[in-house]
């Protein structure tokens, strides 16, 4: 497992599998496993993620730095309160899901120069 | 040591970023201090409530409240518990000390984790904007079953309040886990593989595991229920109720094992550190831990042995199974204080009154575990004592052994050994006060969620000793406040390293810079580098 995170994932899927077979070869339980097999599912494919991704990795490690992100986000903030409204809009009223629709459309916004600045920064 | 006369040195202070700068700082530190703090002040709320039913409950009739009343705070307490304090604080802690941990300059996806923190600030409002309705907050209890919570059962608006506050808490847990373990996966140091991962750290990744597989079928169920009652047609007849609990207990038992891994990672450095050896049986335990998580996945039915829906056998042979890796964890815990320099300091103490109060909440889940002692038990006081030796016993004495623990660190200052000694004496009395007594309610038969019962039984007895254990805790909590507000005010420097600990993070200074570490990383060799620094020393002074 070491220097490999995949495997953590894959461990872990492998013992949802075993309980899950469990349930359905021991118990017959056919509708329970619609529950637990996503968890299954899950650990697969990011065991399978991880995997590819792990040579990319090896040449981030090479040119390892300690890199602070840049210190304050109000775009983020602002995502975080507009999918509030948007949830809250579905009781108070559509006008509240437009309200924090827009604001989110403005988050995004916001994230995206965030994102390209600190880009070019580098 | 400090001249008599002297001016006493104080500790620095972190760098002051101002409210608004905190409110939207992408730095993990200041990110995980903020959900950290949030969390703990919807703790405090949910405490009010949990003393206002005790209060109720001292004595026979009706004092305080109405039933319905009683119904609004049994409900936001758990759900506040759950949703709003455990949950996030175990994530915020991860958010903090993982990068420390693991030698990273940052949080991976920081503004996922800071939208996420402010999701979580808007779903507690949103549920305790439910007090301020006509019809008063929730009242259907943390799990919401159906056919209750559904419209014509359950028509207040706090309820639909309730609902969309759950979907933002559980929907930031995701992103918060999502952070934490991407950043286990992408950032560590240099010599930093998975297995030589501070045991915290393990617990982190197992955590956030958890909470990426089983949070989803929370927002599935919650966004469900909304519809069904909005629009109907959704959970329908006994399947549909069967059906709602399958998904809400998928989610529902493993966000008890959530809320307890971190702090068990905490408990375990704390052991560690405390007896000066390193963390006795590292594989196994990371092992131990897949498999405890894996178990925990798979014993939602138990929830359901009395609604003839599940399958008995499978679910209590899962659940007695959990006993394995909690075994392990034990062994490893003894292993490791055996014949160490045990110093009995307020972190030692708060990680022993851990293992303590958890074999009593873990033996009684075994116990509850087998569907003949369950049938007679559910719904029971004795359920309430049981997950409240796990919760409080397990979750909120680790949280503390990590607050006393990185207090330090996160602070650069020290807590009074006094005041925390206090605190946790206080703090164990209180808890077997209040909730020891609830097992001999439960198996005599007093059923949880009732504002009243009758006059003239040992019920009278009994609830009187819980609600004066449940005011020693308040007197507790307010014990460690006095320290926390001592500690800030004075400002007695702790050092980078107080404790004498065994990962990176005590390898910078207290509180750490905006980068985390100004210095080259010391070596990773394993687990406990610090810890390989100081035995390396130690064998270089010994004379050949």
């Amino acid at each position: 497992m070491s220097g490999r995170p995949g495997i953590a994932f894959l461990v872990w899927a492998a013992l949802l599998a075993v309980l899950a077979t469990v349930l359905w070869a021991v118990f017959a339980q056919l509708d329970r496993l619609s529950v637990l097999m996503p968890a299954v599912a899950v650990g697969l494919t990011a065991a399978i993620a991880l995997v590819g991704w792990r040579a990319a990795r090896r040449a981030a490690a090479r040119a390892f730095l300690a890199q602070p992100d840049p210190d304050t986000s109000w775009s983020a903030v602002l995502a975080g309160i507009s999918l509030v409204l948007v949830l809250m809009g579905l009781e108070v009223g559509t006008f509240m899901i437009f309200i924090g629709a827009g604001l989110f459309v403005a988050a995004a916004g916001g994230l995206v120069r965030e994102w390209r600045a600190e880009r070019r920064a580098r | 040591m400090t001249a008599i006369g002297a001016p006493r040195a104080r500790a620095a202070r972190p760098p002051r970023r101002g409210l608004v700068g905190t409110l939207a700082s992408t730095d993990h530190k200041a990110l995980g201090a903020g959900i950290f703090t949030t969390a703990f002040a919807f703790f405090l709320a949910a405490g009010v409530l949990a003393l206002l039913m005790r209060f109720e409950l001292a004595r026979p009739h009706l004092q305080l409240m109405t039933l319905h009343g009683y119904n609004e705070l049994f409900t936001l307490h758990g759900s506040t518990m759950f949703y709003l304090f455990a949950t996030p604080i175990a994530l915020a802690s991860g958010v903090y000390l993982v990068p420390l941990q693991i030698g990273a300059g940052r949080l991976k996806w920081a503004r996922l984790a800071l939208a996420s923190w402010w999701m979580i600030i808007g779903g507690g409002l949103v549920m305790w904007l439910g007090f301020l309705t006509v019809q008063g907050a929730a009242d259907v209890g943390w799990y919401s079953y159906v056919p209750l919570s559904d419209a014509p059962n359950s028509p207040s608006v706090g309820t639909d309040y309730w609902i969309v506050g759950v979907i933002l808490a559980a929907a930031a847990a995701i992103a918060l886990a999502a952070c934490v373990l991407a950043t286990i996966v992408t950032e560590r140091a240099p010599g930093m593989t998975m297995l030589r991962l501070p045991v915290f750290s393990w617990t982190m990744v197992i955590t956030c595991l958890m909470v990426l597989t089983a949070f989803p079928a929370l927002i599935v169920a919650m966004g469900l229920l909304l519809a069904q009652r909005q629009f109907g047609g959704v959970y329908t007849g006994a399947a549909g109720a069967f059906d709602y609990q399958h998904l809400f207990w998928f989610f529902g038992h493993p966000v008890v094992y959530v809320v307890f891994f971190p702090f068990l990672g905490a408990v375990a450095e704390a052991i560690a550190t405390f007896s000066g050896r390193r963390w006795f049986g590292y594989r196994p335990f990371v092992l131990s831990l897949l498999l405890f998580a894996a178990l925990s996945m798979s014993v939602w039915g138990h929830h359901m042995f009395t609604t003839s829906a599940v399958e008995n056998k499978y679910f209590s042979l899962t659940s007695t199974a959990l006993l394995v890796p909690a075994g392990i964890e034990y062994f490893d815990s003894f292993a490791t204080m055996w014949r160490g320099r045990i110093r009995l300091m307020t972190p030692m103490l708060f990680a022993l009154g851990f293992l303590v109060l958890f074999v009593i909440g873990g033996t009684t889940g075994i116990f509850i575990g087998s569907p003949p002692l369950d049938y007679h038990v559910t719904d029971s006081y004795f359920i309430v004592a049981h997950f409240h030796y796990t919760l409080f016993g397990g979750s909120v004495m680790g949280l503390f052994t990590a607050i006393y623990l990185w207090w330090p660190k996160v602070t650069g200052t020290l807590l009074s050994e006094r005041l925390g000694r206090w605190h946790f004496w206080l703090t164990m009395v209180g808890m077997n006060l209040t909730f020891f007594p609830m097992f001999f309610l439960g198996w005599e038969g007093m059923p949880r969620r009732v504002a009243d019962y009758p006059p003239g039984t040992s019920w009278s007895t009994l609830n009187l000793l819980s609600s004066i254990g449940a005011a020693l805790i308040a007197v507790s909590l307010l014990v460690f406040l006095w320290n926390v507000r001592r500690s800030l005010r004075r400002r007695v420097p702790a050092g980078p390293d107080p404790w004498g600990g065994q990962t990176l993070e005590w390898a910078t200074d207290s509180p750490p810079p905006r980068e985390n570490f100004l210095g080259p990383l010391p070596p990773v060799r394993s687990f406990a580098p610090l810890q390989d620094l100081r035995e390396q020393r130690e064998q270089e002074v010994q004379p050949a």
